[in-house]
């Protein structure tokens, strides 16, 4: 697909609600609701993509992201290869009038006190559209008409409420199109209407889109309608994009386990159709509660070993198993199960033997780690110590200018990777060159390509620094050289907070823990937690353990400077302290695995599942 | 043998600009054992009907004509022989049969006893001497309107015919607990004591597929299809013989609607009661239905076994609302949209109310109500044309 018909490119979109917590919790326990939790999809120049799932799944929310109806807490949208986060002033009204969205009730989202010809004319004089009025009327007929709503005339004067449902979604769909968007964003807009008008809307705006190539994104729950218009088919899950195919291939050829299930599940108007019924447990989990690893895995038939087991399936498994009962060796020995992540603690009443409880669970492991994939993906058991905790308080770091240029040149890099074909400064931003703290980017083309590239620069730089990364306040000056066709970033000497350090020391550690000399060990280590300024480690088994632990962080963090990415700097002291936790614990600590991302299965076929790992790409 | 039986059923609602025709001239037959599938697109009349059997209608709701038959109990039935037969057609020695019931109903009052052996049986006898079999019969008043509150008429609801409201998810009172809602049904119907009661809350949620625990939770604690479980299980707590589910499954994801269509087979197979099922989803009907009555504007236009409406189509209504459904079978084809929209039931149109969107109306259409035209045996078409147009309606098998 040439890059210039990708109209709409969405690469790691998340929308995160904060979720209240009752009026005594003093926000300091905010959790957040995972509404679209990491979504990558292209729209392209006249096509209709069907975006399908349960509700809460996400759909309206994406939607609603890129009309900017909603800010994203992550990620971005490429409108025409523009960041659309980073559109601002004259340019937002512009934005508007080409992404419209249409919406699924309609009923509520036409005004009742304004006309037909009142509720088609407003977007026209709001974006200044239409030399005389008279051109506004013509284009208010032309757009009623090609709505399927003629003769026009016979509907200017009405309101909504004079007009059956089947006809008002048509006037939102005129209304739509009258300004000429480059996109369309229909959110469910056939859901409230009767069967046989539905049909007639979907047919218009099938037509419409062969008049006029407009592309939509077609978000609805219903499987058939969405198999019914759309050119490509992508199907979410709890908040994230499982399955990307052109329509068919998904309906026919479905293969991520979450779709197979979907599909299998679709009512057929035929009563000699029979379908298998592919089954799944449970149902979906709360948004506020995404499993790690595959978010499909605890209801997934097919889950294995790699699809990132945590501690509540353990809790759950067990549970099941009916191991947890009060009269059996667990019940009788713990006193509280704490799952966190990939581990699992069982705090254990006193006098109950841990290391007892650690054969128990390694013994259980084993018998079924053949049968149960769950099993299988256990690390390690051990008894853990619980009445201490290496704690490495962090502080917060100088950072050079060179430094700051250098980060700033590998978030570039990194996270719209300028080379990368469809990035909107790919043949724009020739090349770039860090010398010490001057960034130096040099521009293919004319000077209209070099302020581009300077206002993308500095959208770049500050949208950054207001979401996360404060020491960009040390981008000092972004100056274009029209002679030299280059824009050069100069940095000043900045700070980094040690909120911010405290993440990049853990980072570090689990880095450093991967290493093989160490990995035999570090599956003892409990992935290191950061709270504020400190970072937490753990360490299961032994005494010993915990001293071999401690040499190693002074050795990896403090002793080895030099070598450690100035880590050092970043640490003010590292001590083991006692805590008042309960004295004995037993952990499981799960191998873990990362979201499963979009695997293409060749043809364009984009899977989120690590049965498809293996696949082509 | 039918167990329920609708005869030209007419509800008609009052408002100010006159009345609505919802339900027009209406008639089924459900057997016992058997599940009818009523669809049609939203306002066509489809609740009004099941409300009417059920004996609830709105205030404004009056019975303009019709009787619905409902299998009696086996003893009402035992007694209205014993009467035919000795009685013969003397209404005057009927009178005094009434009389001689009503005395003896009197003194057991007087004496204060309300509950007993004796006392069933006079009720009974009572019902079989007074009344049809025919439910309007017990409770409609003059005016067409319905007593809510008829006892005979309350013995039967629930207990005979209960009913999965639309919107049922919302049906639970959110203060109380799930299971004591149900228990409440139980023992207001029943003569047992609570904990008999709990225990049958208990297996009748292991039944439909909530883990037993959860009937001490409270509504919201459910998620929308545990709630439809849930008033699958309430429908259930007095063993009825008829259950009419109105949209079960209308706001419940595909997956959620699967399994609860998945409950509704097993139902069908395991108790044997009879259902009707509503729905405007063509597709739900065909995976839950034996036979199908498809009603557009307050009427029948086509009633038939499953197949035969779905194969052998013989109403162009029929075929325009199958062939505006998007499948996820076979071919993708341009749907076929019926042009038009549905009407407003204060004036509905003339003749076959289907006329002004139907592509073969002639004028006979505009003047004449059709009358049912039976195309194979159970298979009816309400459509003047229905043997010409047949041929060209049936999808080829
Ligand atoms: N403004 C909001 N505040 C909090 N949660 C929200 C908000 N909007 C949506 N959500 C939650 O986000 C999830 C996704 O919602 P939505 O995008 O509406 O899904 P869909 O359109 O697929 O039904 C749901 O769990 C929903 O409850
Ligand atoms: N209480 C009422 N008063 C007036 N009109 C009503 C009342 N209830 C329903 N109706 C009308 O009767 C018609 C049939 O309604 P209903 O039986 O609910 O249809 P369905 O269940 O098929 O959607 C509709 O036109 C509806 O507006
Ligand atoms: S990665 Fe694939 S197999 Fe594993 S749980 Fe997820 S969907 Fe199932
Ligand atoms: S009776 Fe006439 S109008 Fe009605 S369905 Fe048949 S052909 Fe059409
Ligand atoms: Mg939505
Ligand atoms: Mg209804």
């Amino acid at each position: 697909m040439p890059e210039a018909d990708i109209i709409v490119k969405v690469r790691g979109l998340k929308k995160y609600f904060e979720l209240k917590k009752g009026f005594l919790s003093f926000g300091k326990d905010v959790s957040y609701v995972k509404a679209v939790d990491g979504v990558d999809f292209d729209m392209r120049s006249g096509e209709i993509l069907g975006l399908v799932g349960e509700s809460g799944c996400g759909k309206t929310t994406v939607g609603r992201l890129l009309t900017r109806l909603e800010d994203p807490t992550d990620g971005f949208v490429f409108f025409l290869g523009r960041d659309i986060a980073l559109i601002e002033g004259q340019d937002v009204k512009v934005f508007r009038r080409n992404i419209h969205m249409v919406f699924q009730d309609p009923y509520e989202s036409l005004n009742p006190r304004t006309t037909v010809t009142q509720t088609i004319m407003e977007p026209l004089l709001n974006h200044h559209i239409g030399e005389s009025q008279e051109e506004r009327v013509e284009m208010v007929v032309q757009a009623l008409e090609d709505a399927g709503l003629a003769p026009a005339r016979e509907y200017l004067n009405r309101f909504p409420h004079e007009l059956s449902g089947g006809q008002r979604q048509r006037v939102s769909i005129a209304r739509a199109l009258a300004v000429k968007p480059r996109v369309i964003i229909a959110d469910e807009p056939v859901s409230m209407l009767d069967v046989s008008i539905r049909a007639g809307v979907l047919n218009l705006m099938l037509d419409l889109r062969d008049k006029y190539g407009i592309p939509y994104l077609f978000i609805t729950h219903d499987i058939a309608v969405a198999r019914y218009i759309s050119d490509r088919l992508a199907v979410m899950y709890l908040g994230r994009v499982v399955e990307l195919a052109q329509t068919d291939d998904v309906i026919f050829e479905p293969k991520h386990p979450y779709t197979q299930a979907l599909l299998s599940a679709v009512p057929v108007p035929d009563p000699d159709a029979k379908h298998g019924r592919i089954k799944i447990k449970g149902e979906v989990p709360s948004a506020a509660d995404v499993p790690l690893g595959c978010r499909f895995r605890p209801r997934c038939p097919k889950a294995f070993r790699e699809c990132g087991w945590e501690a509540m399936d353990l809790v759950e498994w067990l549970r099941e198993k009916g191991l947890l009962a009060e009269d059996t060796d667990l019940g009788k020995a713990v006193a509280t199960l704490k799952p966190n992540g990939f581990v699992l603690r069982m705090e254990l009443k006193d006098g109950a033997d841990p290391g007892a409880i650690a054969g128990f669970m390694n013994d259980l492991v084993a018998k079924s780690k053949k049968i149960d994939p769950i099993m299988d993906a256990v690390a390690a058991v051990d008894t853990i110590m619980m009445d201490r905790v290496i704690e490495i308080r962090c502080r917060p770091a100088a950072m050079s200018a060179e430094e700051l240029a250098g980060e700033l040149f590998a978030l570039l890099e990194s996270t719209v990777a300028y080379r990368e074909p469809d990035h909107p400064m790919h043949g724009i931003i020739a090349d770039m060159r860090l010398d010490k703290n001057r960034l130096t980017v040099s521009v293919g083309g004319d000077t209209q390509n070099l302020k581009l590239a300077e206002a993308f620069l500095g959208d770049y730089v500050r949208h950054h620094r207001r979401k996360n990364r404060p020491e960009f306040k040390g981008v000092k000056n972004i100056s274009p050289s029209p002679s030299a066709m280059t824009v050069t970033v100069t940095c000043s000497a900045s700070r980094e907070p040690a909120a911010k350090t405290a993440i990049d020391v853990a980072a570090y550690i689990e880095r450093c823990l991967a290493a093989d000399d160490l990995a035999k060990f570090a599956r003892l280590v409990l992935p290191a937690e950061v709270k504020g300024r400190k970072v937490r480690v753990y360490v299961m088994g032994s005494e010993d353990n915990w001293n071999r632990l401690l040499d190693t962080l002074n050795e990896l963090l403090i002793a080895d400077e030099g070598s450690n990415e100035g880590i050092a700097q970043k640490v003010s002291e590292i001590a083991v302290k006692t805590t008042k936790g309960p004295h004995m614990a037993v952990a499981t600590r799960f191998i873990g695995a990362d979201e499963p991302p979009l695997f293409d299965e060749g043809r364009g076929h984009q899977v989120a599942c690590y049965l498809f790992k293996g696949g082509p790409g | 043998m039918a167990l329920l039986e609708v005869k030209n059923l007419k509800v008609h609602f009052e408002i100010q600009d006159g009345w609505v025709k919802a339900v027009d001239g209406v008639s089924f037959t459900i057997d016992s054992g058997e599940t009818m599938g009523l669809v049609g697109e939203s306002g066509c009349g489809k609740t009004t009907a099941a409300y009417a059997i059920t004996q609830l209608l709105p205030p404004n709701g009056r019975i303009k004509g019709g009787r619905i038959f409902f299998k009696e109990p086996a003893r009402v039935a035992a007694f209205r022989k014993e009467y035919n037969d000795r009685l013969k057609d003397s209404t005057k020695a009927r009178q005094n049969e009434i009389s001689k019931v009503g005395k003896r109903l009197d003194e057991l009052n007087r004496s204060g006893i309300d509950s007993g052996p004796e006392l069933d049986e006079l009720k009974d006898r009572l019902s079989a001497l007074k009344f049809s079999y025919d439910l309007l019969s017990l409770s409609k008043r003059k005016d067409g309107s319905l007593d809510d509150y008829n006892e005979d008429i309350r013995k039967i609801r629930w207990t005979q015919i209960s009913m999965i409201f639309q919107g049922a998810m919302n049906a639970f009172n959110p203060v109380f607990k799930v299971g004591d809602q149900i228990v409440e049904a139980i023992t207001l119907h029943e003569d047992v004591d609570d904990s008999t009661a709990r225990k049958r809350a208990r297996e009748l949620f292991e039944f439909v597929g909530i883990a037993p625990d959860r009937i001490d939770n409270y509504p919201h604690e459910f998620s929308g299809g545990m709630k439809q479980r849930a008033m699958i299980a309430l429908a259930l707590a007095l063993n009825p013989s008829f259950i009419i589910a109105d949209e079960p499954t209308t706001a419940l994801d595909v997956i959620t609607q699967d399994r609860i269509l998945a409950e509704i087979r097993r139902l069908q197979e395991q108790l044997e009661m009879a259902m009707m099922i509503i729905t405007h989803d063509v597709s739900v009907v065909a995976e839950v239905s034996d036979k199908i009555g498809v009603m557009y504007a307050g009427l029948i236009m086509e009633i038939g076994q499953t197949a035969q409406v779905f194969r052998d189509t013989a109403h162009p209504y029929t075929a325009g609302l199958l062939g505006s459904f998007p499948s996820i079978k076979g071919e993708k084809k341009r749907l076929v949209s019926i042009p038009g929209f549905p009407p407003d039931l204060v004036t509905p149109p003339s003749g076959c109310p289907f006329h002004p969107r139907c592509q073969y109306a002639q004028k006979r259409c505009e003047e004449e109500r059709p009358k049912g035209i039976a195309i194979e045996p159970g298979h009816i078409s309400y459509c003047h044309f229905a043997k010409e147009l047949w041929e060209k309606l049936r999808r080829s098998a």
